[in-house]
């Protein structure tokens, strides 16, 4: 049934925002569905989510978000009835005009071009076929993002998730704004987990026609946009990324959808404004560092009514100025306000667990217990060898202990090759009077997210990837200024860089899919995820604590979600006492108290941890170890920390058990 | 090949373009650690492959 509720919602809110769009530009109509077809959906979940949290019972559910849609559907019909008669536009003009312009890009492009596009087409269809065969991955899916989903829908609530009731959260990682985790919920209520695995796939198919249209925007000519919207998909981070179940694509996209917005037409109308905003808090719900991106888009908006109105007054500048502030934040305001409001009410701070010292004592906002700013700057070490290298990352793309490309690490040879060049000749561009309009706001955007980045502490190359969306399209601009010979290299340099890390994408996908699938026959839930078997099998209402590290939460759900989940960080940070530290499965020895009350309240059933433990309790509960991996079960070497599985006991069945 | 566009055909920013990204690629493909370690990992499937079919690499 959930698979009828769930289509009943998706068709509802397709159409209702389908008959909302408006425009005469079959890219700007696509634009505007995606980013109201979003903003309706995540709404009625807020709307569900948040009744929940309000008025206490569990009203997020499949059912009731089904009859919500409806509702919808039908105010929309209503509304459009009374108000000015709205003629909905045909699919088939879209779609005639879709093809069409696919048309044109195969009369237009060179044999190189043409090559790279189909290539690039076929290898995404081939690496998301051998996807299917694997269960959602993902060190951040694994540790919070799908875990927080899956108790989402479990509580009908989008309250933080929390094992224990007297607590407000599991940990800072369950707090964040959560748009990521809601899609994963969903997906997983009604999909086969492997095939919710593929959960960022549809972010890619919005990104990929959002570059070109940005590149036309700029005034690209159609190879040339095709040709760095293809380059999007040679981003290891990307291309790696649209396979896991992270949450960076997936910003990304609405980032991208608001800028396409923006940057459509000379004149801001209200409507590419609004929506504007509308994409650009929904980026917020799915990672909350598009405050920075929201920041750029704001000044890019304030940038493009000034200079649509400064051959008139003064005055006449400022007033667009703020009329275009007033409606793009308004869009904002609309779809970001759900979390900021939620972590006020739920956690004391709006903007929990980030948490600004003296200035947020003062307002009385409230400090996470687990949150530390502090001890992260080292982090970028894994991507470089000392900070003053990041600027030639991109050539480098170094990794820490020779590991390889994947979601986190990784820009490729197109970004060293082209994107590059195309930064500084647009910055050469700018001192010229014939210069094109968009060029400016694009490079200024690309350059403010990166620094927006040095000056934050966690340095990851994959939160510049905002970079993308601005520079991608000067990189089409680029290509675009070259004729004859010159535009041949410059065609035959990007074919080359883009189809190099296609390559990579497509082997390191064969290879892992061979490895798992073929060779070690890791097709069953306990063997992918290399967790004891007992673990699917455990009691209906088992409770599992995590003591291992934070990537094992999600598998810990076992074979169909049948277990409840201690994640990790609620485990160490609330139940056990190390006397020894936490070895993060490195196979030391060690000792752990755990507290027999806190194991209580969360009607603890079994523990999973890694490593050679001794577990002990302060009150009267014991553990009996019910499973040992200790060997690889392909080639029976030794692992490095066994994997353990314990029962908790009570102390008179424990005596009882003894000889 | 008609190419419909409003960038201008600005023949010196579109050479310089050419030869960057050229030089640049050549750049990328000699310093690049990441390439450097996919290739040895390949290289590693390689060798597993043939070894599980019994020919010696």
């Amino acid at each position: 049934m959930n698979v009828v509720y769930a289509l009943v919602t998706l068709l509802a809110v397709t159409i209702a925002a389908w008959r909302l769009a408006r425009s005469e530009r079959a890219g700007e109509l696509l634009a505007q569905w995606c980013v109201l077809g979003a903003t309706l959906f995540f709404g009625i979940i807020y709307l569900l989510g948040g009744s929940a949290i309000l008025f206490g019972g569990h009203w997020l559910k499949l059912p009731n978000l089904a009859a919500t849609s409806v509702i919808v559907l039908a105010a929309t019909f209503v509304w459009q009835r009374f108000t000015a008669p709205v003629h909905a536009p045909r699919p088939g003009r879209v779609f005639t005009a879709i093809a069409d312009e696919l048309r044109a890009i195969r009369h237009e492009a060179s044999v190189p071009a043409s090559l790279i596009v189909s290539l690039a087409a076929a290898t995404l269809l081939f690496v998301s076929a051998l996807s299917l065969f694997d269960y959602p991955r993902g060190f951040e899916a694994g540790a919070y993002h799908i875990p927080l989903g899956v108790e989402f829908f479990r509580a009908g609530s989008l309250q933080s998730f929390a094992a224990s009731g007297d607590v407000a959260d599991a940990g800072f990682t369950f707090t964040y704004p959560a748009n990521t985790s809601i899609w994963y919920g969903f997906l997983l209520q009604w999909l086969p987990e492997k095939l919710a695995g593929l959960g960022q796939l549809p972010f890619l198919l919005i990104l990929l026609p959002t570059i070109y249209g940005l590149s036309r925007n700029l005034g690209a000519d159609r190879p040339a946009a095709a040709i760095a919207a293809t380059a999007l998909l040679s981003v290891p981070m990307i291309a790696f990324g649209s396979l896991e179940l992270g949450s960076d694509l997936s910003g990304l996209a609405f980032v991208g959808l608001a800028l396409y917005l923006l940057t459509l037409r000379q004149v801001l109308t209200a409507r590419q404004l609004l929506l504007a905003g509308f994409a650009a808090g929904l980026a917020f719900g799915f990672k909350s560092l598009h405050i920075n991106s929201i920041a750029i888009l704001g000044v890019l908006t304030l940038w493009l009514a000034w200079r649509n109105h400064h051959a008139g007054s003064t005055a006449s500048a400022m007033a667009a100025m703020s009329r275009a502030a007033v409606i793009f934040s308004a869009g904002v305001v609309l779809t970001a306000a759900f979390w900021v409001i939620r972590n006020w009410l739920q956690h004391d701070n709006p903007l929990y667990p980030v948490h600004l010292g003296a200035l947020f004592d003062t307002l009385g906002f409230a400090r996470a217990w687990d949150y530390n700013f502090g001890g992260v700057a080292y982090s970028e070490l894994e991507w470089v060898k000392s900070t003053w290298r990041w600027p030639f990352y991109p050539w480098e793309e170094w990794h820490f202990i020779d590991q390889n490309f994947k979601a986190t690490a990784g820009t490729g040879a197109y970004v060293a090759a082209v994107l590059m060049p195309a930064m500084l000749l647009s910055l050469v561009r700018l001192f010229s009077r014939q210069r094109e309009p968009l060029l400016a706001p694009l490079l200024v955007g690309a350059v403010l997210v990166i620094l927006l980045w040095v000056v934050q502490d966690v340095r990851q190359p994959r939160y510049t990837l905002a970079v993308l969306l601005f520079a991608l399209p000067l990189s089409a601009w680029l290509i675009s200024s070259a004729t004859g010979m010159a535009r041949r290299v410059i065609d035959i340099v990007s074919a080359t860089a883009i189809g190099l890390m296609l390559f990579v994408v497509a082997s390191k996908q064969m290879v892992e899919f061979g490895d798992r699938h073929v060779y070690s026959g890791q097709s069953a839930r306990h063997a992918f995820y290399d967790y004891p078997a007992v673990i699917d099998k455990l009691p209906d209402g088992a409770v599992v604590i995590n003591l291992a590290s934070r990537p094992w939460n999600y598998s810990l759900y076992g074979v169909a979600l049948r277990n409840h989940l201690v994640p990790s960080q609620e485990s160490r940070g609330r139940i056990a006492h190390a006397s020894t530290g936490y070895p993060d499965d490195l196979g030391t020895r060690f000792d752990m108290v755990l507290d027999a009350k806190e194991l209580s309240k969360r009607r603890a059933t079994h523990v999973f941890i890694i490593g050679e433990a001794s577990l002990r309790s302060d009150g009267c509960v014991g553990f009996r170890e019910i499973a040992r991996m200790d060997r690889n079960p392909l080639n029976n070497q030794q692992l490095k920390a066994p994997r353990l599985v314990f029962e908790i006991v009570a102390c008179e069945q424990q005596a009882a058990d003894r000889p | 090949m008609s190419k419909e566009t409003s960038v201008p055909r600005t023949h010196r920013i579109g050479q310089i373009g050419a030869m960057l990204s050229l030089i640049s690629l050549l750049a990328y493909l000699s310093l690049s650690a990441g390439v450097a370690n996919h290739v040895r990992f390949l290289y590693a499937s390689l060798v597993k492959v043939a070894t599980k079919l019994g020919i010696g690499l």
